[in-house]
């Protein structure tokens, strides 16, 4: 679906918000028995609606076109070393996202000389971490990740640069937005489909015990759908498309693979298989607002640099 | 980690900078497409050139920086006067007064004013409060004379912006309201990061002061109305506010009731995520919270409401805990009764629950606890939609502004659109209060809705 942005004003969408949310409710009815939960389903649903509305004005489009010397292999680079970054300081995957966000953002308004193209990198970071993390990483420590190239008052001047070209605009919608957003949306609806209840991380109320290996399977397509998000970070290729088109296509991709792998194993794997039939089936309904061919263009282009990137995303396959 | 960290650096710089792939696999993503590399050398080759890679960068860095809308090749420095960049010098002292209280109201400085973003367009007038990383004063536009809440951040020179700023001006940024306060400017010096609000004249906590006792249950409608509308529209937005209090809603002249201090908000992302769990007054904070949960959803800034409800009808807070964590708890546990397995399933499972720590209370009506709820129709009812201790069962902002207690409350506020005042419907009027209150009465003791602590130990035990 197109959306008609020129109609939406920058304070509410709330013309589009109720048409899906209802469909949502049709789908949950069943389960009356969860209807506090299905509260917060609507809530997740009108939230989606809104973040998928304001990707718009967050994507930064050829963010490279005008740099000079800033180029895609230099962004990929640095987009490879921020993920090994984030890892070190077990941030979470928004942080991540955000960071490449502003970064991106940033860039779309100022010419960036090469050697302190890693200087933004940390800036970006250390932005998107007080934006989003408890704790963030202390300014020294990431300069000393930087093996101190640079100092402390270069790295707050330029956090302060950066507020300002962006205005102060930094809740832009994130791939792990997405991600967390159709995974949790999969998986209550196949929830609903057994008749049974996928018990999420941290939730001891529920009763319902999955079986270990329908769990792993779960477990094993969210890594690597998230690692596949990973990766489209670090690839400038991606930057044209919205993150909900990439995430969904890497959620078509994460199956596909894993499907592949289960058919190819000797072991009858038969809950999995089970779980992962139920999954794809929801790939044929539309799950979010993206045209159809830009995700299946999108997927074609992930499967490509999945299939470059073998060797890091292997053992989340083959595990 | 040190030998981790000199592997990440390097390996950057020297890719980055000597273009040779040997070590690097480990953190580098093979590129699908390849068409930006062609000129990746002759960009790279000049840095070659330099022999110390260091000074190289630095010096790089004061200079590298050009903005594409000046479509010049003058290069413009981090330093530039234009960009009024944080320096080194800023000051930084620590007062800690956990009141902050913000008082900004209607104006309308218009954003596109000529001066906008200038700190001469404002003129600072008396202090109105000081808060551990900021300092609000009242002002006064220069554009056009209207007065606006400056909150003026002092800049640490340790760890640049304060993230507490950063939060509050990207969210409010985005939020665009009739009940969330407005954020009209934000100015960038030296020292300081001053955020430009619009100046309201009184907040909750002042006008209850003002009016003890309770207030006039239609002005309590008219507030719940517009406090459940705020929520709700941030929460559509993946925002929790995470410091509801009186002090942090201000309240118009008219009765407009607006959000303020966005400064511990954030946007809500991955559920599993762990939030600080010290971010709630004590007052105001849920008993999941209290219990060290850190899956904080939605549900957690709707026990402040209901809080905040109960201290507009009876006057008197509804939960004042005295002492400390374990105090407050039993306030709460005293009159919604000790949680179980069954009435919350997985509070055994909560960091501090310990089962021998609370003495066993059963549930009460909450009108036993405060008496007042009693003479308004469907308050209590809405009342113990709020405070449920399960926050699962706690009723959303969406949802409880459904609620019959809202009945009596013409239709037409539900078509108002986001920027439109409730009181922009013709019949809407705030009532005068009957009491008002010149100094502070010990009512507060006196009314049943405040437990003295002797009372709450031995009542009900079981």
């Amino acid at each position: 679906m197109r959306v008609n942005m020129s109609t939406l004003s920058d304070s509410g969408f709330e013309e589009d918000l109720h048409s899906p949310a209802e469909s949502r409710e049709q789908r949950a009815r069943p389960r009356a028995r969860l209807s506090a939960e299905r509260l917060h389903c609507d809530y997740d649903e009108s939230c989606f609606i809104i973040q998928t509305h304001k990707q718009h004005h967050f994507q930064a489009r050829d963010c490279l076109a005008r740099q000079p010397q800033i180029t895609a292999e230099a962004r990929c680079k640095l987009v490879s070393w921020l993920l090994a970054v984030y890892k070190h300081f077990k941030l979470s995957f928004e942080s991540c996202c955000l960071a490449v966000n502003i970064m991106d953002r940033f860039l779309v308004t100022t010419s960036v000389a090469a050697d302190c193209f890693q200087l933004l990198g940390v800036t970006s970071l250390l932005i998107a971490t007080k934006h989003v993390e408890v704790c963030s990483p202390r300014i020294k420590q990431l300069l000393s990740l930087c093996c101190d190239a640079f100092s402390r008052e270069q790295l707050c001047n330029l956090e302060c640069l950066v507020l300002l070209r962006l205005n102060f605009r930094l809740a832009a919608p994130t791939l792990a937005f997405f991600l967390d957003y159709f995974i949790s949306r999969e998986l209550s609806r196949y929830a609903i489909g057994t008749e049974e209840k996928i018990p999420d991380e941290g939730n001891n109320c529920r009763s319902w015990k999955a079986p270990e290996e329908q769990l792993f399977s779960v477990k094993r397509y969210k890594c690597l759908a998230g690692k596949v998000c990973e990766l489209s970070l670090a690839d400038y290729a991606f930057n044209k498309y919205r993150p909900s088109v990439i995430v969904q296509s890497a959620l078509n991709l994460a199956k596909d693979l894993l499907r592949r792998q289960l058919k190819e194993s000797s072991v009858k794997h038969t809950s999995s298989s089970e779980t992962l039939d139920f999954l794809c089936g929801a790939d044929n309904n539309s799950q979010g607002l993206d045209d159809h061919t830009l995700i299946q263009q999108c997927t074609q282009e992930l499967k490509l640099l999945v299939s470059l990137n073998q060797e890091s995303i292997q053992d989340l396959i083959t595990l | 980690m040190k030998k981790l960290r000199r592997t990440l650096s390097e390996s950057f710089r020297r890719v980055a900078l000597k273009k040779e792939d040997g070590g690097f696999d480990e953190i580098c993503v093979s590129k699908m497409s390849t068409r930006g590399c062609q000129g990746s050398d002759s960009l790279f080759r000049p840095l070659d050139s330099i022999p110390e890679e260091r000074r190289a960068r630095v010096q790089r860095t004061q200079s590298g920086f050009e903005p594409f809308d000046k479509h010049t090749s003058q290069v413009k420095r981090v330093h530039s006067e234009n960009n009024a960049c944080i320096n080194a010098s800023g000051s930084n002292t620590h007062a800690e007064s956990p009141k902050l209280r913000r008082h900004s109201s209607p104006s309308s400085v218009s954003p596109t004013s000529p001066k906008f973003g200038k700190v001469d367009s404002y003129e600072k007038l008396e202090k109105l409060g000081e808060g551990s990383y900021a300092t609000v004063y009242k002002g006064k536009s220069k554009v056009n004379g209207k007065l606006v809440a400056l909150k003026v951040i002092r800049l640490q020179e340790e760890e640049g912006t304060p993230f507490t700023a950063i939060r509050e001006a990207s969210l409010l940024k985005g939020l665009k309201h009739a009940n969330i306060v407005l954020l009209h400017d934000i100015i960038h010096t030296k020292e300081t990061l001053t955020l430009v609000f619009e100046y309201v004249h009184t907040d909750l906590c002042r006008y209850m002061d003002k009016h003890s006792g309770g207030l006039h249950p239609e002005n309590v409608r008219l507030f719940l109305f517009q406090l459940l509308r705020g929520l709700s529209y941030i929460h559509q937005r993946f925002i929790l506010h995470r410091d509801l209090k009186p002090q942090n809603l201000l309240i118009s002249e008219t009765g407009e009731l607006k959000l303020a201090d966005f400064g511990l908000a954030r946007a809500k992302s991955v559920p599993s995520h762990t939030y600080s769990n010290e971010v709630v007054t004590l007052w105001y904070r849920p008993p999941d919270v209290l219990l060290g949960s850190t899956e904080y959803s939605t549900c957690l800034d709707m026990w402040g409401v209901g809080c905040i409800f109960i201290e507009m009808i009876q006057g008197v807070a509804a939960f004042p805990g005295m002492k400390d964590v374990q105090d407050q708890l039993e306030r709460i546990f005293l009159v919604l009764g000790t949680p179980s397995e069954e009435t919350w399933p997985g509070v055994h499972s909560l960091p501090h629950f310990k089962p021998d720590r609370f003495p066993v209370y059963s549930a009460k009506k909450l009108r036993q606890a405060w008496n007042k709820l009693g003479h308004v129709d469907h308050a209590e009812d809405l009342a113990s939609r709020f405070l449920q201790c399960f926050p699962k069962k706690r009723v959303s902002a969406q949802t409880a502004l459904q609620h019959e207690f809202f009945n009596q409350l013409t239709s037409k506020l539900r078509e108002i659109s986001d920027m439109s005042s409730i009181f922009s419907v013709p019949s809407l009027k705030l009532q005068p209060e009957s009491n008002i209150t010149n100094i502070k009465t010990h009512s507060k003791g006196a009314t049943c809705g405040c437990f003295p602590s002797v009372f709450s130990q031995d009542e009900e035990k079981t």
